[in-house]
């Protein structure tokens, strides 16, 4: 025996589920069963969880489904296809209003499947943003003297995004760098369905960055990029002063984050014609 | 664009539709009757189809399939069965005062339609299954009826595998004292003393990884 019986005694429980659904890894397995052979105890615990579980499962298993159902998801498809085909991508914005998104802005449409979609590459700014999102960096500045900060110490032509969405608040930001250049990140939360997300936006001046990875879309009439990365929704949007500002969310869908920023001040800087792109 | 259009849905069905059995299955133990479970169905493949472009074509169609169903149960249908419920209950409290004293009584009042769009009663499991909170509830369903392994739950679901292991055991634990419940109020089993399910009782937790550490512990010091 190569691992002392209390010690497999004292974890039972947590070992007799992970052997029933058979997530023990090989060496586990092979100490498990031979100390199953010595100790009855633990032998009557496996029996009476194996039966408890089969139990269940066979209490659980759903019916067939339905023939209708499949008919139904046909029909629907169809209607998808042929609104896909009526439409424009203006008039369909509310037709893209998805469950979850009620309590948003106006969600934008994604006509994603107009465009192709190529391998991710590992270096793609989407990537990296994520990355710095899942970092969980601490904040550098919090609450109303973030704008005048990041002024100060970043670019001073550089505003804070704010979201039409009175639900989505700045809480901070910090200094960071992307592709070898000085970015600014700011952090969001949007409370809504009573419980609160994070929001990233990582800024840095977007000449010469290759965002050709993300898949261009045109959403309410704004040109974006977007992007899965990691679980993570991530979406692109260049200013008019030439910042790409890359914001990620694990929480909200891609059409949630990219209605957001479209109804962002930033898309109503660039379409008040206050610079030219 | 029309042809692009057509071998779009060619591929989503090929790809996407094939998983229709195991979406329907997690739809009918996580919604509220056989009814609820098509729209779930429906509205998620719906939204996949949208979306099908973001879809990573080497990766586990069937786990993002079921994250989306997930996630739209209980962004969604979890919103709507909550306000449900608030209606529900004060109807329970105008029964109260009209001299009906619990809840189980005010169930009879519904009408017969009601109790027919209603699941049969004498499903016991899904009568428990839905008195479970989502988390331990959806945790059971990806397992127990879909057969996912602790880390594609867990990826699903966006938390760590302890966090999947520890939701799974408690559900399940607590599925089975009410299915023993059931069976002591019908009459097939006979009570027995029993410590409640729910309560922590001092037990050890349900963790894997550190059962690994101290096995690891114990190797190298042998």
């Amino acid at each position: 025996m190569t691992v002392p019986m209390s010690k497999l005694c004292n974890s039972i429980e947590t070992l007799a589920m992970a052997y029933l659904d058979d997530e023990l890894a090989e060496a586990e397995l092979r100490d498990f069963e031979l100390h199953l052979l010595d100790c009855s105890e633990c032998r009557d615990r496996v029996d009476g969880d194996r039966q408890t579980i089969d139990e269940l499962r066979r209490r659980l298993a759903p019916p067939p489904t339905p023939d209708l159902l499949r008919a139904r998801l046909t029909r629907a498809l169809d209607a998808e296809d042929a609104a896909v085909a009526r439409e424009s991508w203006k008039t369909r914005v509310t037709r893209w209003a998805l469950p979850g998104a009620a309590s948003l802005v106006a969600v934008g449409a994604l006509a994603l499947f107009a465009f192709g979609r190529s391998a991710p590459a590992e270096d793609a700014v989407a990537q990296e943003a994520v990355r710095q999102h899942m970092r969980g960096a601490p904040l550098e500045v919090q609450g109303a003297s973030t704008a005048a900060w990041v002024q100060r110490y970043f670019r001073s032509d550089v505003q804070p995004p704010h979201f039409a969405d009175a639900n989505v608040q700045l809480a901070g930001a910090r200094l960071t760098s992307v592709d070898n250049r000085d970015a600014a990140q700011f952090f969001y939360q949007l409370e809504t369905r009573g419980k609160t997300y994070q929001l990233r936006a990582l800024t840095f001046p977007a000449a010469g960055v290759d965002l050709s990875d993300a898949q261009a879309v045109r959403v309410d009439g704004v040109d974006l990029r977007v992007d899965r990365r990691a679980g993570h929704s991530v979406v692109i949007f260049v200013d008019g002063e030439g910042y790409a500002y890359v914001f990620t969310s694990a929480d909200l869908a891609l059409e949630e984050l990219a209605g957001l920023v479209v109804h962002s001040d930033l898309v109503l800087r660039v379409h008040d014609g206050r610079v030219g792109r | 664009m029309l042809a692009r259009r057509k071998d779009h849905r060619a591929e989503f069905e090929r790809e996407a539709l094939v998983h229709l059995d195991a979406l329907y299955g997690a739809a009918y133990r996580l919604a509220r009757n056989p009814r609820d479970a098509e729209d779930l169905v429906q509205d998620a493949l719906l939204r996949a189809y949208r979306f099908w472009e973001t879809f990573e074509k080497d990766s586990n169609c069937k786990a993002w399939l079921l994250r989306i169903l997930t996630n739209t149960f209980i962004n969604e249908y979890q919103r709507r069965k909550r306000s449900r419920e608030v209606l529900d209950a004060a109807q329970a409290e105008q029964n109260t005062t009209d001299g009906v004293l619990h809840h189980a009584a005010a169930e009879t009042q519904k009408s017969p339609e009601g109790l027919l769009l209603e699941r049969s009663v004498s499903d016991d499991v899904q009568r428990a299954l839905d008195a479970l909170p989502d988390d331990f509830r959806t945790a059971v369903v990806l397992c127990d009826v879909e057969g996912l392994s602790y880390k594609e739950i867990a990826d699903i679901m966006e938390c760590p595998v302890g966090t999947v292991m520890s939701r799974l055991f408690r559900g399940r634990r607590l599925l089975g004292a009410a299915l023993k419940d059931f069976a002591v109020a019908a009459g097939y089993v006979r009570p027995e003393r029993e410590a409640d399910p729910a309560a922590p009782s001092g037990e050890r937790p349900i963790d894997l990884a550190s059962y690994r550490a101290t096995r690891k512990g114990s190797r190298e010091g042998a």
